[in-house]
């Protein structure tokens, strides 16, 4: 129990025929920042609102630091919470946002003045006291709601989407800035987002969410490099997705019978015994078989999109079958020589680049 | 050729024809082109006009005849101050009922509040059925729409000695004897007109209430601030705007008001409006217009003071 900020035991919550949030389970250590990423609908938003006491769940149990949260109301659970509207007080100026928890909990004027600078400082905010939150940029507001949420010194900070309604660049600087100052100040940070990116570049854990249910919890690099389930591996990265029954087996190596053709396959513990799998390549580790070089599987594949997107391009590719295959490459390599559409190429990648689905 | 005239006439006044050029509508089109000013105020004009002819005149005539001579056959045109002086003379009754407007549009303003934000705030984050809160809120707004006069009268049958109050208390023997505050009285007047001018209030109230992001609710709570925290916090601050409006309403209409303390005060109290009415059932139609005009001061004033105080166009 000691060293849990927030657990989560067979939480649960339906809203009328719809459950919400199914039987989850979930324990974040403190000083831990853990993303719950998911799509729209998946109850990520529920979970975290039934972390900071805003929804009650069904049945199941949260509990912070050790106490049974059931029926505390969310402003006597020192729990803060980062909107995505950001949803500062308009009637109130910056100084007066910041020390709103503190005013609440009857710390007087003088260290609440204090405190609040000392938060608005560590937000980068010095000089914005007496300004309304009407005159702010959404990166500033964004900057108060963090010192609101900092100042009152919280068992965790709950994030929800709090980078979504800023631009893209402000966005990445965000980013690396919440995560230096999360493991500067180590305050148990929970954040909720549905895009991975931002999970994978500032969690310590990824919480991968779907339907209700928790599909995996691992590292980001886990997540990415061996997703558990079909799920996470179809909404984290770029991958492809090959499924089959077994043809063979050679060794460590198996051959699957897919839609694609006869593909070769690394062979891990969750492939044991089975006749019938599904295994992941990633699109990064598909490679362009030029000029003679081999791979374990290699495939004519024709040319149907190339997507930019500055360092990286994603090039779609259509296999003789019919199946579709993504392709990553680094610019530097299409820089001499770019693919064009319609062009038939020769892709393959080696039997450990696949990996092994433990589910079906 | 063609494209660049249509680039051209984006930006611009149309290029007329030779015939529109000559028409009168046409000469007035190229008359104003390029004087937006004297445009809007052209277009300003017949509102404007329409305003001066209909309330100028008649506040105009109101002070006219402020300082004209009451007779027995009506107003005669013979120019004085003895309205004016008889009103303002220090002893005159003039003094004690203005006093005693002020308490009772205080009193009204103040009971008002107090019953609109609970019923505001029951509508807003009580009721959760949008079916309920519309009709909830139809009850509050179709009285708005029945005749002053016709809302009023209906608190005789209610409350009078035989009314159905009393009949109830009666009938379930809480007492033995009609209870006589409930009509004709200061008490009756006020409880008739908080549930008069309750109406001007909700309104308001409920819809600022209704323009709170949740997120900004979720916020408050999350930060420890507990539901009456809450509302006395964030809630009434941030519906500033609908109080003040409403609060407007009630100042300028419960000044103007003479038709309770007449129906259901019992006539033993009258307002300043009321005392209009009085000089006029007694043919007094100076004396009336000077009660009129300080009483249109008294209103302008109330209402600079609560616009210096809030400014109106935050609503």
């Amino acid at each position: 129990m000691d060293g849990y900020d927030v657990e989560l035991r067979n939480a649960t919550k339906r809203f009328g025929d719809v459950v919400a949030v199914d039987d989850v389970d979930l324990a974040v250590k403190t000083g831990e920042f853990v993303s719950i990423i998911g799509p729209s609908g998946c109850g990520k938003t529920t979970t975290m609102r039934m972390i900071a006491g805003l929804d009650q769940p069904d049945s199941g149990e949260i509990i912070i630091r050790g106490k049974p949260m059931q029926g505390v109301p969310p402003y006597e659970r020192n729990v803060a919470l980062v909107f995505q509207s950001f949803a500062l007080f308009p009637h109130l100026d910056v100084l007066g946002n910041v020390e709103f928890g503190l005013r609440m909990h009857g710390v007087d004027k003088t260290s609440r003045r204090e405190r609040a600078r000392r938060a608005l400082r560590t937000v980068g905010l010095e000089g914005f006291e007496k300004r309304r939150v009407g005159q702010l940029s959404g990166g500033q507001r964004q900057r108060v709601a963090l010192a609101r949420a900092l100042v009152v010194e919280p068992a965790l900070i709950l994030l929800d989407e709090p980078l979504g309604s800023l631009d893209a660049r402000l966005r990445v600087d965000m980013q690396s800035e919440l995560k230096s100052l999360q493991q500067q100040l180590g305050i148990t940070f929970i954040h909720v987002s549905h895009n991975q990116g931002e999970a994978l570049a500032m969690a310590d854990r990824i919480v991968v969410m779907n339907e209700g249910r928790f599909e995996q919890i691992d590292p980001p690099a886990d997540i990415y490099g061996s997703p558990r389930t079909r799920f996470v591996a179809q909404f984290v990265g770029t991958n492809n997705i090959f499924e089959g029954p077994v043809a063979g087996a050679d060794g460590n190596r198996l051959t699957v019978s897919t839609p694609a053709g006869d593909l070769v396959v690394a062979a891990n513990g969750a492939a044991a015994g089975r006749d019938r799998l599904s295994f992941v390549v990633r699109a990064d580790r598909v490679r362009w078989l030029e000029d003679g070089r081999s791979a374990d599987n290699e495939l004519p594949a024709t040319v149907l999109a190339i997507e930019y997107t500055g360092s990286l391009s994603t090039i779609s590719l259509s296999l003789p079958s019919g199946e579709l295959v993504k392709m990553e490459q680094h610019e530097s390599l299409l820089r001499h020589r770019a693919p064009r559409h319609g062009e038939t190429l020769r892709v393959g990648w080696d039997a450990g680049d696949g990996f092994v689905l433990p589910d079906a | 050729m063609a494209q660049l005239t249509d680039a051209r006439s984006l930006g611009a006044a149309p290029d007329l024809s030779e015939h529109q050029r000559a028409s009168l509508s046409g000469r007035i089109v190229q008359a104003l082109r390029g004087k937006p000013g004297l445009t809007t105020g052209l277009l300003l004009l017949p509102g404007t006009l329409w305003m001066l002819l209909t309330v100028g005149t008649a506040l105009v005539s109101i002070v006219v005849f402020s300082f004209w001579t009451s007779g027995f056959t009506g107003l005669r045109p013979e120019y004085t101050l003895a309205n004016y002086q008889s009103l303002l003379r220090p002893g005159s009754s003039f003094w004690g009922i203005t006093v005693w407007t002020l308490q009772v549009v205080a009193m009204l303003l103040i009971g008002v509040i107090l019953l609109a934000y609970p019923v505001s705030y029951t509508l807003w984050r009580v009721i959760k059925s949008p079916y309920w809160k519309s009709a909830l809120l139809l009850l509050f707004i179709v009285p708005f729409w029945t005749s002053y006069l016709t809302r009023t009268i209906t608190w005789l049958p209610m409350f009078g000695r035989e009314g159905v109050v009393n009949q109830v208390l009666m009938g379930l023997r809480i007492t033995d004897e009609p209870v006589e505050v409930l009509l004709y009285s200061e008490f009756s007047m006020m409880v008739a007109l908080w549930f008069l001018f309750i109406v001007f209030m909700v309104g308001p109230i409920y819809f600022s209430m209704q323009r709170i992001d949740e997120d900004i609710m979720s916020a408050a709570a999350v930060y420890g601030a507990s539901p009456w925290k809450t509302f006395f916090l964030v809630v009434v601050p941030l519906t500033l705007p609908g109080l003040m409006a409403g609060s407007l309403f009630v100042v300028v209409l419960g000044l103007a008001e003479f038709f309770t303390e007449r129906a259901i005060g019992g006539a033993q109290s009258p307002m300043l409006a009321g005392l209009i009415q009085r000089q006029i059932d007694v043919f007094q139609f100076a004396g009336a217009s000077a009660i009129a005009v300080v009483l249109i001061l008294i209103t302008l004033a109330l209402v600079g003071l609560m616009l210096r105080f809030f400014d109106i166009r935050r609503i």
